[in-house]
């Protein structure tokens, strides 16, 4: 009894301590997964949700490349056996002398450009029309899970001797994660 | 004011000395870390807004517009990169050390007062088995000892209490040994009182037999009729002594079932229902089942009863009255057999429970012993209180046992 008394009374007071500092760090989570099907491909959407928390954001404005990762898997629900892999990057870059957000991505030459923050982190956290695999590769007679997780790659830090942090931390080192519904593959397989 | 004191004063006096200690451990691990530690964070943050000012970063960014080469440009811009990086990173290493310290807090606080159970627990676990082991010696368990300690003064504790209770031990049997001889002394010397008295009239007879047999007295077959029947009745109390003897001596264990004693007692109470005064019977409910061989308390408590009607009928009071009351506690059952008879001395009633001992003129000093025996063999405790004249009081205590 004495010693529970105890733990309780020091628990109490990490609460009490825990509370004293605050800190801004948003949890990154994945809003809806859309599959979309082209002629001869299968595509998917998806949107990060609190990516950039304020600190992530003001790196990013110091003129910090920040990349995200993304992978998507597609899976045979039977066996859960992999179809296909597919990693797409996307890389915000602020141009400190024209005071404008440069977005990359790795599926297309194209380069977004624009001047307000709040447009520029929201285009870095939406994948639009990801191409994942060709109809012909799906089995009608099986059914499909798409499985999504993203990381946040490093970056130089010039203000710490060009040492080279993991930008991870800014999500706790967490990897935000989704899987879809299983669906048919009929739904989704070519024609014959 | 005063009252919360004195509320504090007393529960901190009902405390256990490892809770004592325990509790000022924890006061001074938190006294102690707590401050460190709110302190520390304090400082960090203080430190993390240092040499963070947007008039900096505006003169920085305003310098990039107005460098006048692509030298210059690159250098203000790195300059301002670096300032924006320094600004978060300096935030972001402030937060992790403020979780650190955290962290580190909670874990010293969870080990030290651990630890400190454990140490507590250790110092104070001899001091826990005297305490029982003391507690086992006054409810007469001499046997117990506890396991020697090396080294230190727990273990030249230890080793007195066990020299003490190997002496307590030893007191109590040579008590009993004195007591039991004591006992046979005076059992024997009873014994041999009884058997004397009815000897001298048997030597009379065979005595007056032998004189008119040699005479060839006339009378001489009268005299054989009488001297027989003499005889054969003092041979028949030599008989009843050796048979009382023989009962208390071979008196068995009782058998042990778990009962409600209310049915036995008003059973006994039926068989005296002609008997005047009639015994009266008062239960103060609940009264639980516990574990008692019937068939022996029946007899223990017809036989106390029946004490209690004789010495009614021997105050010759017309108001004369046996009352039986039952009640029970947490641990015990209460039986007690009153009545208003003719009471007994204080002489003798220090030696009610001796074997042969008995005031009555036919009374052969059995029954009142195997009372006691029958309470005893059942772990239970008898007393009497008695005012000559008065009246008297037997008082029965059984332990209820799960």
């Amino acid at each position: 009894m004495d010693f529970l008394a105890g733990l309780l009374i020091a628990v109490k007071s990490l609460v009490f301590v825990g509370g004293y500092v605050s800190t801004d760090k948003s949890t990154p989570t994945f809003t809806s997964v859309e599959i979309i099907t082209k002629t001869s491909q299968i595509a998917f959407s998806c949107e990060l949700e609190h990516a950039f928390s304020s600190e992530l954001a003001k790196l990013s404005v110091s003129g910090t490349t920040i990349p995200i990762n993304l992978f998507a898997e597609l899976r045979c629900k039977e066996n859960d056996s992999l179809l296909i892999r597919v990693i797409v990057k996307h890389s915000i870059l602020f141009d400190l002398s024209s005071r404008s957000f440069t977005l990359q991505k790795s599926y297309t030459t194209r380069e977004d450009t624009t001047t307000v923050i709040d447009t520029a982190l929201r285009h870095a956290s939406t994948f639009i029309q990801i191409p994942l695999i060709n109809r012909n590769q799906i089995s009608a007679q099986r059914s499909y899970y798409i499985s999504i997780y993203a990381i946040l790659g490093k970056a130089t830090m010039e203000a710490m001797n060009n040492n080279i942090i993991d930008l991870m931390f800014f999500w706790r080192y967490k990897r935000p994660f989704v899987r879809t519904q299983a669906f048919p593959g009929a739904s989704l397989a070519q024609k014959p | 004011m005063n009252h919360i004191n004195h509320h504090i004063s007393k529960h901190s006096q009902d405390m256990s000395l490892p809770t004592k200690t325990f509790l000022l451990l924890v006061i001074v691990v938190l006294v102690s870390i707590i401050p460190v530690t709110l302190y520390s964070i304090t400082a960090s943050k203080s430190l993390a807004s240092l040499g963070t000012d947007t008039a900096i970063d505006n003169a920085l960014d305003s310098s990039i517009t107005l460098a006048v080469s692509a030298d210059a440009k690159n250098i203000a811009t790195l300059a301002l990169k670096k300032y924006r990086q320094g600004t978060v990173l300096r935030e972001t290493i402030v937060s992790q050390v403020v979780l650190f310290s955290i962290a580190y807090a909670a874990i010293l606080i969870l080990v030290v007062i651990l630890a400190g159970y454990l140490f507590i627990s250790r110092i104070t676990r001899p001091l826990k088995e005297l305490t029982a082991a003391a507690r086992l010696i006054a409810h007469d368990k001499l046997t117990y000892r506890i396991a020697p300690v090396k080294g230190n003064e727990i273990g030249t504790l230890v080793d007195a209490f066990n020299t003490m209770a190997d002496n307590l031990a030893t007191a109590r049997q040579e008590k009993i040994m004195a007591e039991r001889r004591a006992t046979w002394q005076r059992v024997a010397r009873i014994i041999a009182h009884e058997i004397k008295n009815p000897l001298t009239p048997i030597k009379l007879s065979t005595e007056r037999m032998y004189e008119k047999f040699i005479s060839e007295s006339k009378d001489f077959p009268a005299v054989i009729k009488s001297t027989t029947t003499t005889i054969l009745s003092e041979i028949a109390n030599l008989q009843k002594l050796v048979d009382s003897f023989h009962t208390y001596a071979k008196f068995p264990d009782p058998v042990l079932k778990q009962h409600n004693i209310i049915p036995m007692i008003t059973e006994v109470i039926d068989l005296f229902k002609g008997e005047l005064p009639s015994p009266s019977l008062t239960v103060i409910e609940p009264v639980p089942d516990f574990n008692f061989d019937a068939s022996q308390l029946r007899g223990a408590l017809t036989n106390l009863i029946k004490n209690s009607l004789e010495a009614i009928a021997e105050s010759k009071r017309e108001n004369g009255f046996v009352s039986i009351s039952v009640s029970s506690d947490k641990t015990s059952i209460h039986i007690s057999v009153a009545d208003n008879g003719m009471g007994i001395t204080l002489e003798n009633q220090a030696r009610l429970f001796q074997p042969y001992f008995s005031t009555k003129k036919n009374g052969n000093g059995i029954g009142l012993a195997l009372t006691e025996r029958i309470i005893s063999l059942h772990e239970g405790s008898i007393s009497c209180a008695s005012t000559p004249t008065i009246g008297t009081t037997f008082s029965l205590s059984f332990p209820i046992k799960a």
